[in-house]
């Protein structure tokens, strides 16, 4: 069995490996807008990295273990720890950039969930940072 | 002659051999896929096996004058057709039927399919005429539908 955070980033339903998980900084939900000041520091939101719209105005907000540093993410809800068996790969035929990302499906309270290899998912933290980097 | 089950897809009237098609599903829910490609709506599970997962693809991503095609249609009719790579989903917007006879004849392919058409220059199969009303129909092909969406050769789809 494998331990993962279940979230929702977007439209996406994602399984993020519990080990790379530092810290749930915030559990999101609730009325007041996230205020990126408190943290100290601009999350990455994980939805508009995987080229989607967030669906929540006030995310819940993560502390990953980046490649170099840590790294403050958010994503539109939280589901919970899931526990279940190791993902089972993604069909040849699932046409997409980043075959990587993905380590394959598992199936949480009935529904499909992506789960997320966390080491492909920094470096397109890292890489979309630097392209940020450049845009400045 | 081998029959042929045909349908509407992305408006235009296509057709597979009955063979080839595995199973007609309908559309449950959809799991989106991050930086998937733009005709690729999501994966699905099929059967009885929780795992057991296929992509459902919609023919209307790949005119992309067009605007994208929706995530999900409650209710669709799924194709699940095998390639050389494994099985895909196609969405359908409607199951015409089914044709034991038809004639090879000299259509143009509309633009937003004939990337997903069988060119092999086989008579019968370049197009063809219907006992299933008067419109032509043009055979869908999976190789070239593998590398319209580029995953022939283990390329990428483009950006």
């Amino acid at each position: 069995m494998e331990r993962s955070l279940g979230v929702d980033a977007g439209p996406y339903r994602l399984a993020l490996p519990l080990s790379s998980v530092r810290q749930i900084l915030d559990v999101g939900a609730g009325d007041a807008p996230l205020d990126p000041r408190s943290l100290g520091v601009e999350p990455i939101s994980l939805a508009t990295l995987l080229g989607a719209t967030p669906t929540s105005a006030r995310p819940a907000v993560l502390l990953f273990d980046g490649t170099a540093d840590p790294v403050v993410l958010t994503c539109c809800g939280l589901r919970g720890v899931i526990d279940a068996p190791a993902p089972r790969p993604l069909p040849r035929t699932v046409a997409c950039r980043w075959p990587g990302l993905l380590r394959g499906t598992i199936v949480h309270q009935g529904e499909l969930t992506l789960a997320v290899d966390a080491r492909v998912l920094m470096g397109l933290v890292e890489g979309e940072g630097a392209l940020a980097r450049e845009r400045s | 002659m081998q029959g042929v089950l045909v349908f509407l897809a992305a408006g235009s009237r296509l057709a597979v051999a009955v063979g080839d098609v595995l199973r007609l599903m309908v559309e449950g829910p959809i799991a989106p896929i991050p930086f998937g490609h733009r005709a690729l709506a999501g994966i699905m599970r099929q059967g009885d096996d929780d795992d057991d997962v296929v992509p459902v693809f919609d023919l209307r991503g790949l005119d992309e004058g067009a605007p994208a095609p929706p995530r999900h249609v409650p209710g669709a009719t799924v194709a699940i057709i095998p390639t050389a790579i494994g099985p895909i989903g196609l969405r359908l917007d409607r199951l015409l039927g089914s044709a034991l006879r038809y004639v090879a004849v000299d259509e143009a392919i509309p633009g937003h399919i004939a990337r997903v058409v069988d060119r092999a220059g086989r008579a019968d199969t370049v197009g063809a005429s219907l006992d299933i009303g008067e419109a032509p129909f043009f055979f869908f092909s999976t190789e070239a539908f593998v590398a319209a969406v580029g995953l022939a050769d283990g390329a990428r789809p483009p950006r």
